[in-house]
């Protein structure tokens, strides 16, 4: 039982903080919002060379091969600094290549400069359909589709789910650019008989699935940190009635709750990374988190939003980022009300499954 | 992070369970539900608490220079969930709270005397730290002690007594001084008062939860000065020393996972042709009761550790404290849910599921909220201490 961090997940927590802080500071981010597209080539580039963009790949395939464990510590500083890269969908995705197998598209993707984006959608926001080795349909919300190399996306064939590998590049694809509510680019594909490698079953779309939903809460536990991190630091300087407004007791027990909140999150968060770092499947207590991650983000975002009134919907004032990265994850692969639903199947199907 | 326990301690805990399934006859079990509201006191708990001690698992974390087995508060942990979870009312406090605290504070005497026939499970020690003036504010508190020779006289009335109508010693808070340098916590010392002492007494208070507690009156009651725990006017020392193990004891989630695995058992089973867990609200509920549970059981995992490695907060502890009580309030409530109608049936109903445990506990929950530190002050501890928020002003 070890529920702390070793001292090499320590520093790689410094050091990526300390370069994602760097470069995403609300001057950058908002040049980056009006340009368009929300990615920060320059820190991507930064990232790249610091080896922290194949942070799950094993150093045969060129990668830093640290675990997915060290890659959700990462995928806190992203939260905790709502930093404009595709770090998750981008190792998440190379860290699924490794997995299929596919060799030669992880090396060229480990060594391009762009980055990949994925899906694991499999709702009525994807029609996408296999046959005869070509891909057709439609699929919305894809995170970083807009310049990215390639897409991971799932379709159908005979019935059943698989996995593809879809080259940007080609005609038969076509982008619509979306925007986020966290201004993160997104993309609507439409695709017709596009060319595509099935990289594998609906098994590891499920592999892949999982992990996106364990990044996405990793993310969640730093936006929420952050953001209670801001919102202590406002309330402990304003003062309402000529007094600290943190010194009112009804403010301060919501701050608290919002405390124990962070705490929780951060606990199932890194609970989940350890699991799946080890084992290919825990999609019990993957669910259980993103449930958890869903109503946390929804809860303390509200709080914090609440006790610093009109500034905390000022634009010029860094909360309003960290409220929509909160919802943006909340509604990502899977809500808190579908996890119940998905995890209350998973219960009727395992009479055994204790809580601990 | 790595939340499993290791072998050796799984081995444990399975040892613990075959021993307390063993150890809980039909018998005690009759006792305890019918004869004293499942609290203990009857004279087969006696000889199980005995028994347990005797075979050296009350002092399963203590050094083993005090006569403990000198593992740690992990195995410690194991040991109160399974212990609660065998439904035994084992006074852990005793152990757990009251015990190091004498071992750290009390004089030579009194250790000699009582630290063995605690680990022996031969005492049980209530706590009277509340009275009609004092219970959040402790500091209030005006039962006081004089010093006469080498011996306390006590004067005072305590309320909520848990455990004083059998318990053996009263761990008592007295104040000792009056003056203005002695105001509120300066002034409270901490006495060891056996309730065999003339002045002594107690009349019941009958609660929601089918158990008692106690009102427990001190009337010029006499008490040798070495049962001063601590120095005069150094209770509070005492008091605040074992306040982190003490709410990690309160939360232990024991009971909880008992009845989840029951709740869990009786949804996948037939009951008139047709499983519960096949309706879509059913699953719902239990995917909300198995997320806050692994949630809480993590977080108590957590702080078992961190008392382990001596990293333990008073935030987080004060914490876990919130966190139980929330969690505990809304398991219970969706486990009664699931079971329906049937599950607000008392206690030996016909027809009753889970023997009626469910109604007992939801019963029961309140008192977490409050005992062992108001959840307000628990709150203001975190706000204050954990996120470093300016201090609530109070008058």
């Amino acid at each position: 039982m070890d529920f702390g961090l070793q001292e090499t997940e320590r520093e790689l927590c410094e050091l990526a903080e300390s370069m994602l802080r760097d470069f995403s500071t609300p001057e950058r981010l908002l040049k980056l919002e009006e340009s368009g597209l929300r990615v920060d080539r320059e820190l991507w580039a930064a990232l790249k060379e610091a080896g922290i963009t194949t942070i799950g790949v094993e150093p045969e395939h060129g990668g830093t091969g640290l675990g997915f464990g060290e890659a959700c510590l990462v995928f806190e500083q992203v939260g905790k600094t709502v930093a404009a890269v595709p770090l998750l969908i981008h190792d998440i995705a190379l860290q699924t290549l490794q997995r299929a197998g596919t060799l030669e598209a992880l090396h060229r993707f480990v060594a391009a400069d762009g980055w990949l984006a994925a899906s694991a959608r499999t709702d009525r926001g994807n029609s996408l359909c296999e046959a005869n080795g070509r891909v057709t349909g439609t699929v919305s919300a894809v995170p970083y589709a807009p310049e990215a190399e390639a897409y991971l996306l799932p379709a159908r064939a005979d019935g059943s789910w698989s996995l593809y590998l879809v080259p940007a590049e080609q005609q038969s694809v076509r982008l619509e650019g979306q925007l986020g509510t966290d201004k993160s680019p997104m993309g609507r594909l439409t695709l017709d008989r596009a060319q595509a490698s099935r990289l594998g079953d609906a098994t590891l779309l499920e592999w892949l699935r999982q992990r996106l939903i364990a990044g996405c809460c990793a993310i969640q536990s730093g936006v929420v940190e952050e953001t209670i991190k801001l919102t202590t630091a406002f309330v402990s300087e304003h003062e309402v009635f000529g007094v600290k407004e943190g010194s009112f007791q009804a403010v301060s027990q919501r701050m608290a709750d919002t405390c124990i909140d962070s705490m929780t999150l951060q606990l199932m968060s890194r609970h989940v990374a350890s699991l799946l770092a080890a084992q290919d499947d825990a999609v019990a207590d993957v669910l259980a988190a993103k449930l958890l991650a869903g109503d946390v983000g929804h809860r303390v975002l509200a709080s914090c939003q609440h006790v610093h009134g009109g500034i905390g919907h000022d634009r010029s004032y860094p909360l309003w980022r960290y409220a929509v990265a909160a919802k943006q994850i909340e509604l990502a692969v899977t809500s808190s009300s579908e996890a119940t639903a998905a995890l209350g199947n998973v219960i009727a199907a395992q009479p055994d499954l204790v809580a601990l | 992070m790595q939340a499993a326990f290791t072998a050796e301690q799984e081995e444990l805990r399975q040892s613990l369970r075959r021993y307390m399934a063993a150890l809980m006859t039909p018998e005690l079990k009759s006792e305890l539900i019918n004869t004293y509201g499942n609290e203990g006191g009857g004279p087969l708990f006696r000889q199980a608490l005995r028994q347990m001690g005797s075979d050296g698992l009350i002092g399963l974390g203590w050094p083993v220079d005090l006569g403990g087995k000198g593992h740690g508060p992990i195995e410690q942990y194991i040991f109160i969930e399974e212990v609660t979870r065998a439904g035994f009312p084992f006074p852990y406090l005793t152990s757990e709270s009251m015990g190091p605290a004498i071992a750290e504070f009390g004089s030579p005497e009194v250790r000699k005397d009582l630290l063995p026939k605690i680990l022996g499970g031969e005492v049980v020690i209530a706590i009277g730290y509340t009275e009609p003036g004092a219970g959040t504010d402790l500091a209030a508190l005006k039962t006081r002690a004089e010093r006469q020779g080498d011996e306390y006289v006590i004067n005072g009335a305590k309320v909520f007594t848990s455990l004083g109508h059998f318990a053996d010693y009263i761990w008592l808070a007295v104040r000792t001084a009056h003056d203005a340098q002695h105001a509120r916590h300066k002034g409270l010392s901490l006495i060891l008062v056996p309730t065999n002492s003339p002045g002594f007494s107690h009349a019941p208070i009958y609660t929601v939860a089918d158990g008692h507690t106690n009102q427990t009156f001190y009337d010029n009651v006499r008490v040798p000065a070495r049962n001063l725990i601590g120095q005069e006017n150094g209770g509070w020392a005492v008091i605040t020393s074992q306040l982190n193990r003490e709410r990690l004891t309160l939360m232990n989630p024991g009971i909880a996972n008992l009845v989840y695995s029951q709740v869990l058992e009786y949804v996948h089973e037939r009951h008139g042709g047709t499983r519960l867990i096949d309706q879509p609200w059913v699953q719902m509920n239990m995917a909300r009761i198995y997320t806050a549970l692994k949630t809480l059981n993590l977080a108590c995992r957590k702080q078992a550790w961190g008392i382990a490695q001596g990293t333990l907060t008073a935030a987080e502890a004060s914490a876990i404290k919130i966190l139980g009580y929330e969690t505990f309030l809304s398991v219970f409530r969706q486990m009664l849910e699931v079971l329906g109608p049937d599950a607000t049936l008392r206690r030996g109903s016909p027809g009753v599921p889970l023997e009626g445990m469910l109604d007992v506990l939801y019963r029961t929950v309140p008192v977490y909220g409050f005992a062992g530190g108001t959840n307000e002050v628990m709150r203001d501890m975190v706000a204050q201490m954990g996120l470093g928020l300016p201090r609530v002003k109070r008058a």
